[in-house]
């Protein structure tokens, strides 16, 4: 199979499970519609983080930085200035990977590797969180609401009577980004990005211009993420610091594509379909416990500590996710001739 | 005619510490030079020089006649400057081919024509077999095939080889011995550093030998050998650890 051939049948996989998710709000009730908003949209920024935490792998703790660029440079400019939330989503796209970029420069130039990365992007993300909240223009720390409008308007992003749109919205953006993850794994920047993961000095040894592929692979991350910030604000109608550039926001990114599979095309879906719903329910269940659980009623957190103990579980016993553990033991069933443990 | 490779007065200092002290070398395009010496006389550290992992405190490196001094690894790779690792880096989880295809985008940009062209290396090297396990999963002398092939596939003009035959069976050294002499064969030049006295004096055109950082002596094989300085620095030592 030649490089084409392989492209057109990843691209027909995603439209596999693309085109039946059309679908979806004509045939389930609203409450379900927004859980498929919810598990898309994050296994949209799952996708995003993987580019640069899976595939190139740096490790980002702090891409909350991103997203939140995306976030406010919608908004601001659909409030100040009137511009529609897409052209919003391309300039905080753009403003992320400029910003990424820079920071990721500096921070490979310096040679700032494993968990001092991890801890400079974190360190990031909070700087601007503390800038935000302190600046006017934005608002401070009390945030900024999105002026409802009446009815729905694709220019202004903003779904009054069809709430089903903002799940078309983001199906198209979760095919967006995973088209280029594809593309990305086939392409020789995928490979180039990978073999920088796997040891720098001898990429480095077969041409590989280190610096500038990790820069690559900051920048392109930095823009999907954005542009998922975008949709949050459209969807949501309310930004402020933490939750444009707040830890958890970071946190969550990364936990999909983690238990998932890290560096693996379907790994960020697989995660996001396993723990958005996940949260919701372990949600609806602290709202209205059974008699026997009656201590737990309205506790907050009980979700991020099934995250927490997921966290654990998987890097301690699958640390290449579900996908990965898929594939082995898909290996073991099928033992072709090669044993089937072809990694692609 | 201009030599392929000529280190001028390169040194080298870590600290205090002297690892190459004023090294003058030539490289004729075709040769194959042996580089020996002790554990600890500044062999790998000439390698990490001439591409470019570090820095020289003095001295320049010229390739084909064009400075090199100073320009990172990936740079001198693209000029036509290939290396292995003595402790071999495979990127462990690919697969071999897609190792060996990392290599190979540097003069075949289409991902199809990379791909065929690691295939062909990869069969060359006598790997086929493994083409689609991790390179995880390879014996120590499949990872140093795997260096091999995946500097191979950079299109180089000149070749480091760093102990590739270190730790093989002396059968697997003897194909060793031949592939390098194929690969001079397609007119790529070598520098070969190496601990196996047999390989390296059957090998090469000339045999360095560096001790404590400095060139004692640069040679054919057989004058090196009789060389009273070379054997009180190396090869006694060499002799005393095979007779033990």
């Amino acid at each position: 199979m030649n490089h084409r051939q392989r492209l057109l049948q990843d691209y027909a996989r995603l439209a596999a499970v693309a085109l039946p998710l059309l679908a979806v709000p004509f045939l389930v009730d609203p409450f379900l519609v927004s859980l498929a908003i919810l598990t898309l949209y994050w296994a949209y920024l799952g996708n995003a983080w993987n580019i640069m935490g899976g595939y190139a792998g740096q490790f980002s703790f702090g891409h909350a930085m991103f997203y939140g660029i995306g976030a406010y440079t919608s908004t601001m400019l659909l409030l100040r200035f009137q511009v529609s939330p897409w052209l919003g989503m391309l300039a905080g796209a753009g403003l992320a990977a400029l910003f990424g970029a820079g920071a990721g420069y500096l921070l490979f130039r310096f040679g700032v590797r494993g968990h001092f990365f991890a801890l400079g992007t974190f360190a990031l993300a909070e700087m601007l969180r503390l800038i935000a909240a302190e600046t006017e223009f934005i608002n401070r720390s009390i945030g900024v609401h999105i002026p409802l409008i009446r009815g729905d308007s694709w220019w202004r992003l903003q779904f009054e009577r069809t709430q089903g749109n903002y799940y078309f919205v983001i199906l198209g953006l979760f095919v967006l980004g995973m088209a280029v993850t594809i593309g990305l794994h086939r392409s020789h920047l995928g490979a180039y990005f990978q073999a920088i993961r796997e040891n720098e000095e001898a990429a480095a040894a077969l041409g590989v211009d280190v610096l500038r592929y990790k820069v690559y692979a900051v920048a392109l991350s930095a823009a999907l993420t954005a542009m998922g910030g975008s949709f949050f604000a459209q969807y949501f109608l309310f930004i402020d610091p933490t939750l444009a550039f707040g830890v958890s926001v970071s946190v969550q990114i990364l936990l999909r594509p983690i238990v998932g599979g890290v560096g693996t095309v379907w790994g960020p879906l697989v995660g996001a379909l396993l723990l958005t719903p996940l949260a919701e329910l372990t949600r609806a269940f602290v709202r209205t416990p059974p008699p026997s659980l009656e201590f737990l009623r309205g506790r907050s957190g009980v979700d991020v500590m099934i995250y927490g103990a997921l966290l654990i579980l998987v890097i301690l016993f699958i640390p290449d996710g579900l996908v990965g553990a898929g594939r082995r033991l898909w290996g073991r069933l099928s033992p072709g001739p090669r044993g089937g443990r072809r990694p692609s | 005619m201009t030599p392929l490779l000529a280190v001028q007065g390169l040194s080298k200092q870590f600290g205090g510490l002297v690892a190459v002290q004023d090294v003058s070398l030539e490289l004729a395009e075709g040769e194959i030079l042996g580089l020996i010496g002790p554990n600890g006389a500044g062999k790998t550290t000439l390698f990490n020089l001439i591409s470019g992992a570090l820095a020289p405190s003095q001295g320049r490196i010229l390739f084909a006649g064009q400075e090199i001094t100073g320009l990172p690894p990936h740079r001198i790779c693209a000029l036509g400057i290939a290396r292995t690792f003595q402790i071999a880096r495979p990127f462990a989880r690919l697969s071999v081919l897609e190792n060996v295809r990392i290599g190979a985008f540097l003069r075949h940009p289409h991902p199809d024509a990379a791909e065929a062209r690691a295939r062909e290396i990869v069969a060359r090297m006598g790997l086929d077999p493994y083409r689609d396990v991790p390179a995880s999963a390879l014996t120590t002398a499949g990872r140093k095939r795997l260096e091999l092939a995946r500097a191979l596939a950079t299109g180089p003009r000149l070749l480091l080889l760093d102990e590739v035959m270190a730790g093989l069976t002396p059968t697997e050294s003897q194909e060793f011995v031949a592939l390098v002499r194929q690969i001079r064969e397609e007119g790529i030049t070598l520098l070969v550093i190496e601990h196996v006295m047999k390989a390296i004096m059957s090998l090469s055109d000339r045999v360095a030998v560096l001790h404590h950082g400095e060139l004692i002596a640069v040679d054919p094989p057989d004058v090196v050998a009789r060389d009273p300085r070379v054997i009180e620095a190396y090869l006694g030592e060499e002799f005393r650890a095979s007779a033990a």
